[in-house]
């Protein structure tokens, strides 16, 4: 008998699920709020702005511990070129070649990181759901399927603007995404050269 | 062989939900390709329509959106614009081809002096927005209709699925209107579908929304039958057997003919929508059979309600708010008063009343259906009066939006007949035996209770393997409707007063606010399942 009375109050587990969805939705919102480093807004154009950008792309690079104390260990700046088994980064400040095998590693952001459009989206298509589910209401399930969708979505597009090594690429990959994809011009000072203007973070 | 088609339907929906997942999988790429002007050539169509950049061996850029190349092959023509190695916009170099649109002008770059050309091409966005909008806009919309309609969800009575004879089909729904221990009563739904193949026989029995369902029994009442007899049940609880079914030759409603809608037991029902100035405004269907029966004949009605009597339901619930298990606590403990109540709004909106024409042309009642429920169609029998073989005239009265009506039918009765009760043999639950369930079904004491998702198959084993059978459901028991936050917030005693205390005036100011509801009601309740099975 006593069985039989949990099961019919059981219902109380309604809130539970409740708080377990929320807790979801906050993790996934805060794992969205991690952001790369410090990137001037004119190398973060959208995928299809690629086809127009005239600059190459922003890249960050860790370089070994063993390298000159005078050099920074982490330079980041527009790719310039990669020639002769050297990077050529142009910084704020000037143009820094780093050798290949110096480099510890390296990501290059091609584009905007577009999971937050998708977070948004899925956030804004999940709003009675989140509404339902703050004022227990069982509405709150028919949201689930959507948030495995978007969610996916958004920790899948995460890293897929950045090429990265060692982990995802090989170094020779970095350099369809230089100023210069042909190596350095022959004629071109590249100390004259600078970055994309009034856009220096 | 029962499971394999639910087992299928199931793996389709588990395979589109991963090839959804799937489109979401493949992250946004950038396929850049570099390559020497002598491949400008293979520059594919799809690039053709993006624009294409040019890297000189000086360092300069063009980026060009119209191009071509020139007829000597050695050159390539286009439209854009011209960048220094610093990347600063200058004004295009190059010989003049002659002025188009806009002012703009087309420039001759030799090979000779190109580098490389880049394309872009960007891929993995259009099927993740396809999988976002398949998944999110419905999901949007019903979770956004079912906060805003809160009664049009979710709801439901005990459920059973029998054998059709290719797959588990929902037959029946299990007293609908106990909605309390005191209005605990047996129901008898006819497996009008149903198939056996065997002795075996067997039904699942679901719990798909947020109720409690409390059930004592549910056994099987069985007849044998020959060729094409049937044997349909009165409201009363009678059996009989019948011959020979002759279809109706006129059938006409206030919208006109709807014979076809009626003619097969197939789910496309006559339904009409309700008053909008009063939810108990009447209805007539005229019906016509060209020939009738010598000695006792009675009309087949294959029907279920609409939603209006669960929206009716749900609504006295949220009027009376956090105070539902005070009234429901006096009508356990035997408050007439209260039942009478509930009992009356019921009553006021009433049955499917059956009504036959004499032959001084008087309009006679001959029966009533009362059966509640909006899940299963459910087949009664209305007796008629003994009269001569010939033509006869019929009148349904009902209310306005209440009935879903599948199936009309003439049938000769032959002769009364007595069913043989089956009760489960076994009780599988997740595919083992479930001892404890089957001792529940089989004790008035301690009854079996389940839960939303809850689900349980009932064996039963037939007389004969050969034999056929006409079948039906006795069961009994009650529910418990979950309370639900989105009622609490509509508490409102004055208006629980005025639904119970004055029905009739109660029915006429409802109307406009169902009628907000009532078209989309019956779409969202079957997508609004709380368990699917």
């Amino acid at each position: 008998m006593n069985r039989a009375w949990k099961k019919v109050f059981g219902g109380a587990d309604m809130l539970r699920i409740s708080q377990i969805w929320m807790v979801f939705v906050v993790a996934a919102a805060l794992l969205n709020c991690t952001t790369p480093g410090k990137i001037p807004s004119g190398y973060l154009v959208n995928p299809r702005g690629l086809d127009t950008v005239t600059h190459g792309r922003w890249i960050f690079i860790v370089k070994s511990y063993k390298n000159d104390p005078g050099v920074p260990t982490e330079i980041s700046g527009e790719l310039i070129a990669v020639q002769n088994d050297t990077f050529y980064v142009l910084t704020p400040k000037t143009v820094i070649p780093v050798p290949t095998e110096v480099i510890r590693k390296a990501s290059l952001i091609m584009f905007k990181d577009q999971s937050g459009k998708y977070f948004i989206a899925t956030c804004l298509g999940l709003v009675p759901n989140i509404i339902a589910a703050f004022t227990g209401s069982a509405v709150y399930a028919i949201g689930i399927p959507f948030a495995i969708v978007g969610f996916g979505a958004v920790l899948i597009e995460r890293s897929a603007n950045t090429l990265r090594f060692p982990r995802k690429v090989r170094l020779s990959q970095f350099n369809e995404f230089a100023r210069f994809p042909q190596g350095i011009p022959p004629g071109v000072d590249i100390r004259n050269l600078s970055l994309m203007a009034n856009q220096v973070p | 062989m029962v499971k394999t088609s639910s087992f299928y339907a199931v793996w389709c929906i588990i395979s589109v939900f991963l090839l959804l997942l799937l489109c979401c999988c493949a992250p946004t790429v950038v396929i850049r390709k570099l390559r020497p002007p002598s491949d400008i050539i293979t520059v594919d169509q799809a690039s053709a329509k993006s624009s294409l950049k040019v890297h000189m061996r000086n360092g300069s850029l063009y980026v060009l959106r119209n191009y071509n190349t020139a007829l000597d092959k050695d050159t390539l023509l286009g439209m854009g614009d011209f960048y220094n190695a610093d990347r600063k916009k200058v004004p295009l170099p190059g010989v003049k081809e002659g002025v188009v649109k806009n002012g703009q002008q087309i420039v001759r770059i030799p090979y000779s002096d190109i580098a490389l050309v880049e394309t872009n091409k960007i891929g993995g966005v259009t099927g993740k927005l396809l999988a976002m909008g398949f998944v999110g806009v419905p999901s949007t919309f019903l979770s956004v209709f079912c906060l805003a309609n809160p009664k049009a969800c979710f709801g439901s009575c005990p459920t059973f699925y029998a054998w059709n004879g290719k797959d588990m089909k929902l037959m029946a729904e299990g007293f609908s209107s106990s909605i309390l221990r005191k209005y605990e009563q047996s129901d008898i739904d006819m497996l009008y579908w149903t198939k056996t193949e065997g002795r075996d026989y067997h039904l699942r029995l679901t719990n798909e929304a947020l109720e409690t369902h409390i059930i004592r029994y549910a056994d099987l009442l069985i007849f044998p039958k020959k060729d094409q007899e049937r044997v349909f049940a009165t409201e009363e609880g009678k059996f009989y057997r019948t011959s020979e079914i002759h279809l109706p030759a006129i059938c006409k409603g206030p919208e006109g003919d709807c014979m076809s809608q009626v003619l097969v037991m197939d789910s496309r029902e006559r339904f009409s929508a309700s008053d909008p100035k009063n939810l108990a405004t009447r209805e007539y269907i005229d019906l016509e059979f060209n020939s009738g029966f010598v000695g006792q004949a009675g009309l087949v009605i294959g029907a279920r309600q609409t939603l209006l009597t669960t929206y009716l339901f749900y609504q006295s619930l949220a009027y009376v708010g956090n105070e539902n298990g005070y009234y429901a606590a006096k009508i356990e403990s035997g408050d007439v008063r209260m039942q009478k109540k509930v009992q009356r709004i019921w009553d006021l909106l009433g049955g499917i009343e059956v009504f036959v024409q004499t032959a001084q042309g008087k309009w006679l009642k001959a029966g009533e259906i009362r059966e509640m429920g909006p899940i299963a169609s459910d087949v009664h029998l209305v007796p008629l009066p003994i009269q001569s073989a010939g033509h006869v005239k019929m009148r349904l009265k009902m209310t306005r939006g209440l009935w879903r009506i599948d199936y009309l039918g003439l049938a000769g009765m032959s002769e009364r007949v007595e069913p043989v009760c089956i009760k489960p043999s076994y009780v599988t639950t997740n595919d083992s035996i479930n001892p404890g369930v089957l001792t529940q079904l089989c004790d008035t004491i301690e009854p079996l209770i389940t839960l939303p998702g809850d689900s349980h198959v009932l064996h039963y084993t037939l007389p004969e393997s050969s034999g056929d059978y006409e079948i039906f459901l006795k069961s009994k028991g009650y529910y418990l409707e979950w309370m639900r936050d989105e009622w609490m917030a509509e508490k409102n005693l004055k208006k629980a007063y005025l639904m119970f205390g004055f029905p009739k005036l109660y029915l006429r100011l409802i109307a406009k606010k169902f009628k907000l509801v009532e078209p989309g009601m019956e779409e969202s309740f079957w997508r609004s399942r709380y368990v699917k099975n």
